[in-house]
């Protein structure tokens, strides 16, 4: 039982790392169309920036949130100087972002150095919960709860809000929103520095898990589109739900299955671009809007 | 008379040739010998790889212990990087022979990356000196010019195997690692050192190299005696921290090379106090050789910050050293000779004393060294790998029992 519960919470507080992290890039998907290869950057930047203020003895909180500026800063620049030109050429975006990536992990590699990092929790959060035979970090705990509030921060934002009601409009027909006498082209920037922020700040929020090293760009990606493309692009909801089912099937294949965890993700991944291309709860015809971007 | 005249001229410039032949021989063999060595090394600076200063620290070190000249030639260093990447690795080793003329190819580190060019320095035909250990069977490949200081992989397993059944008493093993096939064999390996003395292996676990979070695995642990563990650095890491966050308690032993080096032990905490590992070489051996390497790293690189290599904390910087210390003692032997044949003769009849001990090396080019077996201490702030056991003078390689 205490195995069972164990790795409940831990595919819980997994996948909310996974929603933080894949938010922003189902965002800038859902609005702008672009698949932004360079999220693991950013969420690397965030890390970075997180380890060294929190290290160097500012409160974590703190940390992360300048984390997230500081990425959502570069995300904008990236957006203005670079892909605000590209629009509508997507190969190009794709090489453009494939080469930030490469400068972006060299930069890192060349500032911070090649070491490894891995921040303990701040020191409120910094015990652990006894559960039968084993003891659970109350950081992992937290970061369920911090998951929660981002999500229901994301999701006030985009349906509860005038500026949500214009990304989500933006989204299902562009055309008309921009003929509306929206200046959509704003919004678009707007939300990919929100993306940006939120990969930043998943990345310091998550130090105390994941660490970083400037080579983790490409593998934190990989998870990130396999939620988006699972939960659905463009739905917050269906990135929390897609999040929270690859962090639990992740969890327990590798705890009952170890042997074929590696296949596991994959697997779920293909099944649902057979069966429901879209995701769990993707906007009907996102496909299509996207090749008519 | 004309005959005569001719004659005469002919024998005076014969004689003018004869006479002059030793100063051109002369010549011909100060212009030979005042060509400096070229050593060609790939280091590993960026990729996921990426080794820091060190490596080339550890290089320029060798080079300056040796005051830059080597049986009265200069010593040139022709450095390019490999990005952890093999085709970038084999592109580099052959612009190094063919574009840069070096005489020696040592390198990369990454078990990767090697095998390709240890296989194009045998079909180039030049010597060729591993950094790093590997699998016997790369190192072979490499042909007869290949030398490998550091040993087989499964040499630094094979001890640990019989270590924690003879000296720690374990009886049961709970093994998890790092799925790809190096780590797989020297896995085996220890675990057959252990198996072959009556202990019991009772769960194996191979995670995806790309694996961020092990609780998981951590959760479904079998209990042992001892856990054996080796993993990528990021991963020892992360597997080290989440281990003890789960609150398990069987001891942690890497059998291997501590893939956490001095810098990451702290991240851990006091926490990693205790862990086991073996190394050919690492900064806390406590021998003259290793205090005396130290201290000219200091006097060369002490001014630098701990980033910038100012300690030779990360074992890949020692490897390094000892490669090109191995090297430049078979040119001296050679009386600066750097002819594959000479320099493979001269390998194979050498015992230098490295900062990690005497090293010579078997007819198949593999070292014979001492092993160490480590354990995390604590000293001070400091916490490092040092010394508790050693096993003198082996071949680095599976004992034939």
């Amino acid at each position: 039982m205490d195995l069972w519960v164990l790795n409940l919470l831990n595919g819980i507080s997994f996948g909310m790392v996974l929603f933080l992290l894949a938010a922003g890039l189902s965002l800038t998907l859902g609005v702008m169309g672009i698949l932004n290869l360079a999220h693991g950057s950013l969420f690397m930047i965030g890390a970075f920036v997180g380890f060294f203020v929190f290290s160097g003895g500012g409160s974590f909180w703190v940390a992360a949130l300048l984390a997230g500026a500081i990425a959502g800063l570069v995300g904008l620049v990236l957006e203005k100087a670079f892909l605000g030109r590209l629009h509508n050429l997507f190969d190009a975006q794709a090489m453009l972002l494939v080469g930030v990536v490469y400068i972006l992990g060299n930069l890192g590699l060349w500032i911070f150095g090649p070491q490894n990092r891995l921040a303990s929790p701040p020191l409120s959060l910094a015990f652990s919960v006894r559960i039968g035979n084993y003891t659970f970090p109350a950081y992992r705990l937290a970061l369920i709860l911090i998951g929660t509030i981002v999500f229901i921060s994301l999701w006030w934002l985009l349906a509860k809000t005038r500026i949500g009601a214009i990304i989500r409009a933006g989204m299902d027909d562009r055309e008309m929103t921009t003929g509306l006498g929206v200046n959509y082209g704003l919004i678009s920037t707007a939300v990919f520095s929100l993306g940006a922020f939120t990969a930043g700040f998943a990345g310091a929020i998550a130090l105390p898990m994941i660490g970083v090293a400037p080579s983790i760009a490409w593998d934190i990606l990989l998870y990130s589109f396999i939620v988006v493309v699972v939960g659905g692009m463009g739905s917050m909801l269906g990135s929390l739900i897609g999040s929270l089912f690859i962090g639990l099937v992740d969890t327990f294949s590798r705890a009952l299955f170890p042997d074929i965890a590696t296949f596991t993700l994959y697997t779920v991944l293909v099944i649902t671009l057979l069966v429901k291309p879209s995701g769990i709860l993707g906007r009907k015809g996102i496909l299509q809007d996207m090749e008519r971007l | 008379m004309r005959s005569i005249g001719s004659l005469v001229v002919f024998a005076c410039v014969c004689l003018v040739l004869i006479l002059s032949a030793p100063l051109m021989a002369t010549h011909v063999e100060a212009a030979a010998t005042s060509k400096p060595i070229r050593i060609g090394f790939l280091l590993t600076q960026t990729g996921y790889g990426a080794m820091g200063p060190w490596e080339e620290h550890g290089v320029r070190l060798a080079i300056d212990d040796a005051g830059g000249k080597i049986a009265g030639r200069s010593i040139e260093l022709v450095a390019e990087d490999s990005a952890t990447d093999p085709s970038v690795s084999l592109e580099k080793a052959r612009k190094l022979v063919e574009k840069d003329k070096v005489d020696v190819l040592m390198g990369p580190v990454m078990g990767s990356c090697s095998p390709g060019v240890a296989v194009y320095a045998k079909e180039a035909g030049i010597p060729y000196i591993f950094n790093c250990q590997h699998s016997r069977e790369v190192i072979l490949s490499g042909g007869k010019y290949a030398f490998n200081p550091m040993g087989t992989t499964a040499w630094e397993s094979y001890p640990i195997g019989r270590y924690v059944f003879e000296e720690m008493g374990a009886r049961s093993i709970n093994v998890i690692h790092d799925d790809f096939d190096q780590i797989v064999e020297i896995g085996t390996i220890a675990i057959e050192a252990f198996r072959r003395r009556g202990g019991k292996l009772v769960q194996r676990q191979r995670t995806p190299l790309g694996t961020v979070d092990y609780v998981p695995n951590v959760s479904v642990m079998k209990k042992a005696d001892v856990v054996l563990m080796w993993f990528v650095p990021f991963n020892a890491l992360r597997f080290t921290s989440q281990y003890f966050d789960a609150g398990r308690k069987m001891p942690l032993v890497m059998f291997g090379n501590p893939t956490l080096n001095e810098m990451d032990l702290p991240m851990v905490g006091d926490r990693a106090i205790g862990m086991i590992a073996t190394a050919p070489v690492t900064c806390g051996i406590d021998i003259p050789p290793m205090k005396a390497f130290i201290d000219r790293w200091l006097k060369k690189y002490g001014h630098l910050t701990e980033k910038e290599g100012r300690y030779p904390r990360k074992h890949e910087g020692i490897f390094n050293y000892v490669a090109v210390q191995m090297y430049l003692e078979a040119v001296k032997a050679t009386g600066g000779d750097p002819s594959a044949d000479r320099i493979r003769d001269a390998l194979l009849n050498i015992r230098v004393e490295t900062p990690g001990g005497w090293v010579s090396f078997t007819p198949e080019g593999i070292g014979i060294g001492d092993i160490y077996v480590l354990k995390v201490v604590k000293e001070g702030d400091r916490l490092y790998w040092k010394d508790i056991h050693t096993y003198k003078q082996v071949a680095r390689d599976i004992p034939p029992e």
